[in-house]
């Protein structure tokens, strides 16, 4: 299994954090597989969650409608990148 | 009161006062279209000419809220059953279309895995409809058994409960009387619930149908979105919603007070206090909550600052019987046992005092241990195995946990198996695997003795 990015690795953890993965070592998450369902086997009250830890952690605002949310949430990798991608919109 | 509300021949509304306050806009769609009365009359007579004429069910899976409601009536106005699944697993809907012969699917998205009955996607017309043309009536019996929704029972086997045209009008009728939603003005339903739950079915479907209410289509989710369908609302918006919709509102930091919203409605989940006086102080309106059962729809409110007493719809008693109390009148056709202990007081207020049976409720959504159980051992590769609420009695279920012996199984294989038969909030974690189960020595499974396995 591929390595954590250190960034992906802080995602990593917030999710485990966030959601009481008691099972689940942040390291052992598979950065592309699916977060929902098939991997993680998150639902939808698990995403209404996630989004309040990201706007906390991050000030990201998540919407529904956004076309890239199956990406975005689709696997760590995904959300990390998104993350990071609109940090660095933001500052600029 | 009571026959006279199930029996009344024409609906309530003055129809004219519906068209002068929503002249074009009595549906908004997420794209900022917007739909008068008068072209949902023509839509549902338009689809309704595309369905078979033999059929007898139709499984609604629609996701907009639009389309839901246009298919929802144009099955009931041929005269054919809309069956409403619990949840979008597989393994349920083939269930149902096998359980259920005679029957299509009504979906407004392509549907990933086809269960095997025909599959009719909901189009409608792109452009609008030439406004001269009369918009014909809907006619519907109202005897007509519309909807048929499943809930789990004790017994671990989902229990059908039918609904008839006249039983789901008289019940947001009773909504409408006890929230004024008939007098005030131009509002639109914002919901965040499922259109197939019973919740969602009567307070964003059936109300915009029968009172004099618009709605938006969209099933808004997160914060943000139910912050900017709120805001698109032209004359002020009604949220229907969860607690935990509105906890993630309250801790999302957004600004809610300039919402334009009137009232907020919350059922599926008890709403605490706490979260009640934090909602009514951001979002500056009152919040009410709404008590009730797939069975019963809903039958009580209350405003949860208030305090812990609910008030009956008006016509709707309860009377003890042997094993608790049976509720009746008001819009249900037959009395219905109640499946919490009630404290009944004679003027029509009662307090809630906990529920009889094995049942989780998470979410909104309903099940028994019992049946999840039956799913779970029914798995090819599990010897034995049992899910557990490991909250202590009392206190609230965030998930629920599993202890499961399946020599050769993977954690995986097994999550996937289960996904295929009961909804995603009801997945175990932490799911454990054991050697063997802490049966005691009549065989018993105790929930004491799993929640002390789990802590091992």
């Amino acid at each position: 299994m591929p390595k954590l990015s250190p960034q992906q690795l802080e995602v990593a953890n917030l999710i485990v954090d966030v959601l009481n993965l008691e099972d689940v070592d942040a390291n052992d998450i598979d950065p592309d597989a699916p977060l929902f369902r098939d991997g993680l086997g998150l639902d939808s009250i698990d995403a209404l969650e996630l989004s309040l830890a990201l706007k906390q952690r991050y000030g990201i605002e998540v919407r529904s409608k956004n076309e890239e949310n199956s990406r975005i949430f689709g696997s760590l990798a995904g959300l990390t990148d998104y993350i990071w991608r609109t940090r660095l919109d933001d500052k600029h | 009161m009571h026959q006279d509300l199930l029996n009344f021949e024409t609906l309530s509304v003055n129809e004219k006062a519906r068209s002068s306050l929503f002249t074009e806009d009595w549906c908004i769609r997420e794209n900022g279209t917007k739909i008068s009365f008068q072209q949902h009359r023509r839509d549902v007579h338009a689809l309704a000419a595309t369905l078979p004429d033999n059929a007898r069910f139709a499984l609604n899976l629609c996701q907009d809220r639009y389309h839901f409601l246009v298919a929802f009536v144009a099955v009931a106005l041929k005269r054919q059953t809309n069956l409403l699944p619990p949840n979008r697993a597989l393994g349920v809907q083939r269930e149902l279309i096998q359980q259920y012969p005679n029957c299509y699917i009504l979906c407004d998205a392509p549907l990933a895995d086809v269960p095997e009955a025909p599959v009719f996607e909901v189009k409608l017309p792109g452009k609008k409809i030439n406004r001269a043309i009369s918009s014909p009536d809907i006619g519907i019996p109202r005897d007509h058994l519309a909807a048929i929704l499943f809930t789990s029972g004790t017994s671990g086997k989902p229990v059908a409960v039918h609904k008839c045209w006249k039983e789901l009008e008289a019940e947001v009728q009773l909504t409408a009387a006890r929230f004024g939603l008939n007098r005030i003005g131009k509002r639109h339903l914002v919901a965040t619930v499922p259109p197939q739950h019973m919740f969602g079915l009567a307070n964003s479907i059936m109300l915009p149908l029968v009172c004099n209410v618009g709605f938006i289509s969209n099933r808004p989710f997160f914060p943000e979105d139910i912050r900017l369908a709120l805001k698109a609302t032209p004359g002020g918006a009604v949220l229907v919603t969860t607690p935990i919709h509105l906890k993630a509102c309250i801790n999302s930091g957004l600004n809610w007070i300039d919402c334009d919203c009137s009232l907020i409605i919350s059922a599926t989940a008890p709403l605490s206090q706490k979260l009640a006086a934090s909602a009514e102080e951001q979002f500056g309106v009152p919040v009410k909550e709404i008590y009730g059962s797939t069975e019963t729809g809903a039958i009580a409110s209350r405003r949860t600052t208030d305090g812990d007493e609910w008030l009956f719809y008006s016509g709707i008693s309860a009377q003890p019987n042997a094993d608790g109390y049976v509720v009746s009148g008001g819009h249900l056709i037959n009395p219905c046992r109640m499946s919490d202990h009630l404290q009944v007081r004679s003027d029509g207020r009662f307090r809630l005092l906990g529920r009889h049976s094995d049942m989780i409720k998470l979410a909104g959504k309903r099940a028994s241990l019992f049946e999840l159980n039956q799913k779970l051992n029914q798995i090819d590769g599990v010897i034995d195995g049992s899910f557990i609420d490991p909250a202590a009695p009392g206190r609230e279920t965030r998930r629920l946990a599993a202890i499961v012996v399946a020599p050769g199984m993977s954690r995986k294989e097994l999550q996937n198996a289960l996904a295929e038969w009961i909804d995603p909030v009801f997945l175990p974690r932490p799911l454990l695997f054991v050697d063997a189960l802490p049966r005691n020595e009549t065989g018993k499974l105790t929930q004491q003795a799993l929640r002390a396995l789990l802590k091992s």
